[in-house]
């Protein structure tokens, strides 16, 4: 740059003597624009080093950090207990029943080698013709769920309901069902057991405790142990798939969503 | 709509099933009859547009609430705790008592009620209201006074409630 009244002269001479000065600089600083430029260079400058930032960081993240994300989970877990257990609840649930399934499976096959090697067992085959599990099967057909309900565990609220027919209020059945589970329980002074099922006139009311909520099930006709066991199954297979979740008892939205789904999975399928 | 669970206890004969009565068919008796276990009715109020439905539960009276299982406890969004204001002596627990309803449901309502008003002469209650907050309300079940009151005021209280979540 020229200023006025400056000599040229004595400006190219200032522009030499900031080249020798500069010199070097200006060349680290070329060298330095062009590692910039190209980005090959400049990883195989930089990956070492964050590499190397890394290894540092990963080693010494316990003692800086451990309490930090600890607490950070701790106060999320807390937050969303609900939540999670709505989600553990019917999977813990399945795993036992599978188990205990698989148990009785085991014992049944073992009871009925001993029943077919014993003379008891060949001489009933031979005059029955008929299984008796055929018979079983037989005298089920028909059977329906009439109503179903998911209600809030305590409060007795309902959370959604679907049944066959159109029933009186389904709100006040949920109060009072809920009612007789809490005075069953206070009054046989059996805190972790559990209600399973009421028998009301010529309906069976089977109960599934969940977390938050339970499910009730209420069929015309009685039940046969493998229809229960069916219905059962099928009550933590709802739970799991559309409960396994938050719930807002306040949120009309998800009433209607477990009235179709109860509708789907328990009144308009007969039992097998 | 949303629907609240609504607990109504406190002592035995302090008239929690003439209240519970009196709201939901508008009847009353004069006949004891105690409550064994636990009875459960609804009733629908309109609160500024808002449907609400007061489920309520009706529980057996006992002298301290240490004796209510906590299942009926549990869930509620609001609690009835009744006395007689023509037996102090039902007041004599109510301190305790109403610390352990907070302790079982934290930042539940609690509405303390005395009950059988029409018993007790105005002079009575004037002393009565010395030594008790004034937000204690009274309430008569054989003649109606306060009850459709004392209901329509907790629905609102659990709407206003609502919104603020
Ligand atoms: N005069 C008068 N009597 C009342 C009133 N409320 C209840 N009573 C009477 O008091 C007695 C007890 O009433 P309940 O409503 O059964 O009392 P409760 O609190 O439900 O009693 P428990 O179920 O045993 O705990 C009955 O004889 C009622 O008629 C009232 O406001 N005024
Ligand atoms: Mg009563």
């Amino acid at each position: 740059m020229v200023h006025p009244g400056q000599i040229p002269n004595e400006q190219a001479l200032l522009e030499e003597v900031r080249d020798i000065l500069l010199r070097k600089d200006r060349e680290t600083l070329q060298r330095l624009e062009d590692i910039l430029d190209q980005r090959g260079q400049l990883a195989e400058r930089v990956v070492p080093i964050i590499e190397e930032q890394l290894e540092h960081f990963k080693e010494h993240f316990p003692v800086a950090y451990r309490h930090t994300v600890e607490r950070l989970i701790e106060r999320k877990l807390k937050e969303s207990q609900e939540e999670l257990l709505n989600l553990i609840y019917p999977i813990l649930g399945k795993m036992i029943r599978k188990y205990i399934a698989q148990q009785l499976q085991a014992l049944r096959e073992s009871v009925e080698v001993q029943i077919k090697q014993s003379f008891l067992g060949r001489l009933r085959a031979r005059l029955s013709g008929v299984r008796e599990s055929d018979i079983i099967i037989s005298q089920a057909a028909g059977l329906r769920v009439e109503e179903a309900y998911v209600i809030g565990q305590h409060s007795g609220l309902l959370l959604g309901s679907a049944s066959l027919h159109p029933t009186i209020d389904k709100e006040l059945i949920a109060g009072m069902l809920t009612a007789i589970k809490s005075f069953v329980i206070d009054a046989f002074q059996r805190g972790d057991a559990e209600l399973e099922m009421i028998n009301y006139g010529n309906y069976q009311i089977l109960i599934q405790d969940f977390y938050t909520y339970y499910i009730a099930l209420a069929v015309n006709g009685a039940l046969t142990a493998g229809e229960k066991e069916e219905l059962s199954e099928q009550m933590f297979n709802f739970a799991d798939r559309e409960l396994a979740r938050k719930i807002d008892p306040d949120d009309p939205a998800f009433h209607l969503h477990l009235q179709e789904k109860l509708r789907l999975y328990f009144i308009e399928k007969t039992l097998a | 709509m949303i629907s609240r669970k609504v607990l109504i206890t406190g002592s035995f004969a302090v008239g929690k099933t003439s209240l519970f009565n009196r709201f939901i068919h508008n009847t009353f008796s004069e006949r004891y009859l105690t409550t064994i276990g636990v009875k459960v009715d609804k009733k629908e109020v309109a609160i500024n547009g808002q449907d609400v439905s007061l489920v309520l539960w009706d529980i057996a009276g006992e002298v301290s609430q240490e004796k209510v299982p906590r299942t009926y406890f549990l869930g509620a969004s609001a609690v009835v705790y009744v006395f007689d204001l023509s037996r102090p002596n039902t007041l004599k627990n109510m301190e305790a008592d109403l610390k352990l309803i907070q302790k079982t449901l934290p930042g539940c309502l609690i509405k303390v009620i005395g009950n059988k008003k029409d018993l007790v002469s105005e002079e009575e209650l004037i002393i009565m209201k010395r030594q008790i907050p004034e937000t204690y309300l009274f309430t008569s079940a054989k003649t109606g006074e306060n009850v459709e009151g004392l209901f329509l005021s907790l629905g609102a209280q659990l709407v206003e409630k609502k919104d603020l979540d």
